[in-house]
This record gives structure tokens, sequence and C-alpha cells, in this order.
């Protein structure tokens, strides 16, 4: 009981604090599971039977969002299995008795114990995850047991040998779990099972015990060497020599490939293999496919369900990562907010020096003085914070943020000085141009003769992303923000030209007209101020790399519309 | 613009017609360098390229740019500050080799020799369409002491060549630069560098309006 708890308990317990961090984004994957798992599974038995571990004041979304991700977790979680199972994979259990041992016995009888008397068993689907992943690392090669985690490689050997006997692919999951399960009793209680479907296995079984153990090894061998066998050439299937021969035939065909490729230990295995075929009569041979055979078909449904189940976990954990990205987010936000409350109370602690500054600034006239000066400034305050004891320990590890923050309250505070540094020649200089392109803006479109943006790109027009990413111009204070949101801006332009570009990335030629389109329909205030602004006072990173880039981009579009005229 | 002993920045742009596979040699360039997988997320327009060149690092910013003849007058906008300019035409199309020759003149007048040059002769595949022959372009890239290459973005011929030519080319004139005028290139900052191009421009002019 308790061991289960534990296991049951963690997965909720990450779960609803996933739920409760972002409901949103957790629904949104999460139903995809939901959907996959309830048309593939029948779930609803576990989900009686485990929901009542779960949180009940969780909004209807939430739960089944979070019931869903368990349910990849839980479902052949064996006590939730109903007890009127057994007479089913009774049936199926012949089929399994020539690949038993009691190696897990113990571990299954406890499990058996569980199923009946309503205890908690580890046998359930962790245990067997960890089986079969020991198991696929192929660290046992003979161990009988390994006929679980084996199941893959069953599956690629089923396409080669082209059985064609998928039919029992149907069968609901839980049987085929059960049948794993109940193994191991049917091989203690072989007697009660119908002798009729076990006949092969047990007339084997019967004759010599010493007989069936190297029927058995000889299978193990085959199977072992033929795992990874990608195709069997339709020459040596469709011949009509018997099946020993073909068995040699595709095994020699193996030990050459292996030996071009020098895996030694490969070939180590196949000689064997072929050694141990040629020991035994064809009958044997044909006996022995026979029953690997049916080892495949009774496997497939639980290859699929070994796939389903990877598949759900590459969700798990695209959907962590997303969660991590988004913590990770939430951190720099709060670093941020941190800084700028820290820096106003340093520069309310340095309102003299401020207020010193802001007068001499106020008697510069020319415009790379006043970039000079406020950047002095800027450096000052930083080093002044830096060398305080008392901010120290801020400034550790926090160096940029800081720095950058700073420099955001000086320029918000110089703003109205330094956008304008001739007054209002400026004012009507920006003016005329706000003028010019409101009357451009009733009269473009995206076929203008100024700009023939191509057909292909006019599905996402008038992009309405760079748009309002351009509207934020006005919103930013400082050239660095008012940088990023021009870049911002024309990325977006590129993202979207991108979608209709087929290969490839979207290309200069394409970019500039939709660019100048959308300046001109946004239409933003204060446009040649704005650029002369970051121009002169961006110089931090200075204007390089692919901030440089967009940046000149816009600036270009903005001197492009100036040439514009209103003619069609 | 060295930025330490070894390591340099340089800026190239891309002008040429529109049409003449600009963009392709860009794309080239990066697909060859970067995994296939990775395209879809690569900007074509603007490409950073660290390569490795005798021992210094160079990292070259290239500059695709509008090539639309009504985006002309744009064209200092880009150019400025640049170190290397590779000019593409259409070795199919004599017009575009025209275009090749407006620009030649231009960035030798507003930039003098401060900017490498190439010529680039696209679509080498295309041979049997010929129309620029190749002694035509040869002899003219000599005049102006320009490099001149044939590439085809699209067979990968001579792409991954002709952009390390060029850096070889910058990394040469900017160490050349360096002994002349030591003071100069020890100055980093772009503002510096623009002063510096401003001078250069206006010598440069003197120097044509005299020759």
């Amino acid at each position: 009981m308790t061991e289960n708890d534990k296991i049951s308990a963690r997965p909720s317990e990450i779960l609803l604090s996933n739920c409760s961090l972002n409901s949103s984004s957790s629904g949104s994957s999460s139903h995809s599971f939901e959907n996959k798992s309830s048309e593939k599974w029948e779930s609803k038995q576990w989900l009686n039977s485990s929901g009542s571990s779960l949180n009940v004041t969780l909004t209807p979304s939430e739960s089944t969002s979070e019931m869903s991700v368990l349910s990849n977790n839980k479902k052949p979680n064996p006590s939730t299995r109903p007890p009127a199972k057994p007479p089913t994979s009774l049936g199926a259990i012949p089929k399994s008795i020539s690949f038993d041992t009691s190696a897990d016995k113990g571990l299954e009888e406890e499990e058996r114990g569980g199923g009946g008397g309503g205890r908690a068993k580890r046998g359930g689907f962790f245990g067997k995850l960890r089986i079969g992943f020991r198991k696929g690392r192929g660290k046992s090669l003979r161990g009988q047991e390994e006929f679980k985690g084996e199941g893959e490689e069953y599956g690629g050997k089923r396409q080669g040998e082209g059985g064609g006997r998928m039919g029992s692919s149907s069968e609901v999951s839980d049987d085929i779990l059960a049948k794993y399960r109940t193994k191991p009793d049917s091989n203690s209680a072989k007697e009660n099972c119908d002798p009729s479907k076990s006949l092969k296995e047990k007339t084997v079984y019967n004759s010599n015990s010493e007989e069936i153990n190297s029927f058995n090894d000889v299978k193990n061998k085959l199977r072992l060497v033929l795992s990874n066998t990608s195709e069997i050439p339709h020459y040596i299937k469709n011949n009509p020599i018997n099946t020993k021969n073909k068995i040699e035939t595709v095994l020699r065909l193996e030990l050459g490939k292996a030996r071009r490729l020098r895996e030694w230990s490969e070939v180590a295995r196949i000689s064997e293999a072929i050694r141990c075929i040629s020991l035994i009569a064809e009958d044997v041979c044909r006996k022995l496919m026979g029953s690997i055979r049916d080892d495949i078909v009774m496997r497939s449904t639980y290859v699929q369900y070994l796939m389903t189940s990877r598949k759900e976990l590459l969700f798990c954990d695209s959907f962590l990562n997303s969660l991590q990205d988004q913590v990770f987010h939430d951190k720099r936000q709060c670093e941020k907010f941190l800084a700028t409350v820290c820096v106003r109370e340093f520069l309310r602690e340095q309102e003299t020096l401020v207020t010193e500054f802001c007068e001499e600034f106020k008697q510069l006239s020319l415009s790379d003085e006043k970039c000079h000066f406020l950047h002095n400034f800027h450096l000052k305050l930083y080093h002044i914070m830096k060398s305080n004891p008392f901010w120290k320990g801020i400034v550790q590890n926090r160096e940029d943020i800081l720095k950058i923050t700073l420099e955001r309250f000086i320029m918000k505070k110089f703003y109205k000085y330094s956008i304008y540094p001739n007054g209002d020649g400026d004012r009507d200089r920006d003016r005329v141009l706000q003028h010019h392109i409101s009357k451009l803006s009733t009269s473009i479109a995206p076929d203008h003769k100024d700009l023939l943006i191509d057909r292909a790109h006019l599905r996402e027009c008038p992009w309405p992303a760079a748009q309002d990413a351009l509207r934020a111009l006005r919103a930013c204070d400082t050239p660095r923000d008012k940088m990023r949101c021009v870049v911002h801006c024309a990325k977006c332009v590129m993202h979207l030209l991108a979608l209709s570009t087929q290969g490839g990335g979207a290309t200069a030629d394409d970019l500039m007209p939709v660019l100048v389109y959308v300046i001109i329909k946004v239409n933003p205030e204060a446009l040649l101020s704005t650029i002369q602004y970051v121009n002169n006072f961006f110089h931090v990173d200075q204007l390089v790399g692919e901030e440089g880039y967009y940046w000149t981009q816009f600036c270009a579009a903005v001197e492009y519309i100036k040439t514009m005229d209103y003619s069609d | 613009m060295a930025t330490n002993n070894n390591s340099y920045n340089f800026k190239v742009v891309l002008l040429g017609e529109g049409c003449v596979g600009k963009t392709s040699l860009v794309l080239r360039y990066v697909e060859d360098s970067f995994n296939s997988k990775h395209l879809s997320t690569i900007q074509a327009s603007f490409l950073n390229k660290k390569i490795n060149l005798d021992g210094n690092r160079l990292n070259l910013s290239i500059w695709d740019t509008a090539g639309q003849e009504r985006f002309h007058a744009l064209g200092p906008i880009y150019y400025r500050s640049s170190n290397g300019a590779i000019l593409v035409y259409d070795i199919t199309d004599m017009d575009s080799f025209q275009k090749v020759k407006s620009w030649v003149k231009e960035l030798r007048k507003m930039l003098g020799t401060e900017i490498s040059l190439a010529i680039v002769g696209n679509k080498s595949d295309l041979e049997k369409d010929r129309h620029v022959s190749l002694e035509e372009a040869e002899r003219y890239a000599e005049k102006v002491k320009a490099m001149h290459f044939q590439t085809s973005a699209k067979l990968n011929k001579g792409v991954e060549e002709m952009f390390l030519a060029v850096a070889q080319k910058m990394l040469d004139e900017s160490k050349e630069k360096a002994v002349q005028a030591p003071q100069l290139t020890r100055n980093n900052s772009q503002r510096t560098v623009t002063v510096v191009d401003d001078d250069v421009v206006v010598t440069n002019k003197s120097c044509c309006a005299s020759g």
C-alpha cells in the first residue's frame, strides 16, 4: 500500500503544481494525451479506482488534463485490473509457456496477491519499464524473462519475417498485460491449461526437459541474432527451399554484414547460432519458427503499448521543458523588477547629484556633447552604486541588468530634453512627415507602384503582428528599447514572410516593401526624431550585428517613404 | 575594425540587381556551414559567420540588401561603414552587369579604396545562356581593382571560395591599415570609425575631382 501510494502520489504532486503554475498551457498539451489514451485504452476502470487519490478541488478542465497525464503512468497498474480478467488470460497462457521462467516469479506472485486482495504491488507499469529498459540495453542476453523488454526487437523482426499474423493486435492491452502477469503461475500450474492449445509446447516439454532447454536455448540465440535484421530479401522469403536452409542463408547474410562492420561480438553470436541451427532437424526448425512467430504475435500489442508510452513520455518531456522555460522567464522578470526597485531607491539617494546633472545637461546644445555627457553620467552613477557597500551585494551577479535599468531611468528622466534636441524645429519636421505618411496611407496598397509586394506574400497582409510591434514604439523611452521594438517589428515581418516562402527564409528583397507598408500603416509619431535619438544615444554595444542590420533596414525604409509621392 | 590583436569584425554588403541570386549565395554559404535541418530558422537576409583565417578570428556580418531598382537610392545607408562589398551579377543578363558597374562607380566615389570589392558572376551553371563574357568581366574587374569570381549557388561552385577570398582581402587591408596608422585601428569605437570614413570621403572626392 505504501509503495503504491508513493508511486502514484509523486506524479500527481508534480502535475498539481504544474496546473497551478499555468493552467492554460497545461490544458492544451495534456488534452492531446487524453484523446489518445481514451481511444486507445479503456481507462475508465483505473480512473475510478485511482481517481480517489486526486485533489478534488481542481476545476473540471484541470482535473481532466491531469488525469489524462496520470493515465499514462497508471493504466497498466494491475491493482486497477478487475479481478474478472484471469479467465481471458488463462486462454492465452499456453502461448507463453515456452519462454517462461521463474526469474521474477516472486514479484509476480506478489502481484497476483495484490490483484486478488486489493493489495498494492510493485510489478506495475514502473516495474515493467524498469525491466524493459534494463533489457533494452541488452545487458542480459540469455535471461529468460527478457521477453518483456525485447518486445521492440520482436516488432522489427516481425516485419522482416513477414509473418502477417497481426490478427491479435486488436486485443485490448489489458489482456496482453494480464497474460504477462499471470505467466509464471501458468508455468507452475500448467495442468490447469487447456491442453489442446498448448499441445506443441507441452509435448516438447514433456518429452524431455533437456530437450526443451536446448530448444529454448537455440530459440534465444536465434532471436538475439535476428532481432536487428532489417529486411529479408524476398528471393529468400519466396524460395521453396526448406526452413532450415532459409534460416541458415539469412544467418550467413547477417554474418557477412557483421564481419564487414567488424562487429566481432555479433560475429561470434551469429556463428554460434549457425552452429546450433545446423545441429537440429528440419521439423524442429519449423517448430522453432512457429514458436517465434507466436511470440511475436503475442508481443505485438505490448510493442504498440511501449511505443505509445514512449510517445507520451516525449510529449510529457516537451511539456515539462516549456514549463521550465516559463519558470526561467518568471525568474528573469523578478530579477528585472528587483533591479527596478533597487535603482529607484538608489536614485532617490542620489537626488542632489541628479538635479545637478539635470541643470548642466540643459545648458548643452550639441547633440553629441549631450550624448557623451549622458554616457559619462550613467557610468559615474553605476560606479557609485557598485562601490557603495550597501548596494554591493545587489550589484553582484546582476551587473548587466542593473546597468540597463539605470540607463533606462536616466534616459527616461532626460527623454523630453534629448528626443527633440532642436526643440520646435524637430517637432515640425516630424509633423510634416507624419502628415505625409497619413496622406500616403489613404492611397497605399500592397501593389502600389513603389512597393510591388510579391503576390505570394499577400496572404499575410496587412501583417498585423508587425504593426502591433511597431505601435509599441511610442511607449519606449530609452534608445535601446526603441531599437529593440523596431527590430522586433522587422523580425515579425520576416517571420510572417517566411510563412509564405517555400524553403529558406525571407529575403531582403521581400522585407523592404513590406516594412515600408507596415510603417506607413502604423505611422508612428516623432519618427525622424526617434531615429536621430537612437542613432545619437545608442552606443553601449553600438549598432552592429543583427540588431544593427534591422535598424538600418528600418532607417532605409523611412528614407524611402520620404521619397514616395501620392500618385498611384 | 580589429577588436583585439587577432580578432576582427567585418561587415560585408551584398549588392546587385534583384533576381541575380544574392540571397541564394548567402543561403548556400549558410547551408553548407550548418545542418540543413536548421535551415528554416535561418534568416537569409542577415548572417553572422565566424571563420578562422591564418590564426585570425574573423566575424563576418553579411548584409543582404533589397535589389529592386526603386530601392537603389538607399544604397549608402547599407554600405556605410562596411569593409567589403560583394557585387553580384547574372552571367545571362547584361543589364545586371551594367548595374554592377554603376555600383562600383558609386562605391569608389563614396568610399574610395576603403572597401574591398568583389564582382561575382552568379549562375555559372547556365553557361550556354551566357551574355556577359568572362574576359570582359575580368578585364573590368582588374581595371577597377576588384576581385572577380564565377559562382553557381545552385551547384555550390565557388561560393565558399569567394567568401573566403573576400575575407582574406579585408583582413589584409585591415592589417595594412593598422601598420600605416595604428592609432586609428586601436580606436575601435564605431563612432570614431565613422568620423574617419567621413574624412576619407572628403579626401577621395577631391581625388576624384582632380583625377
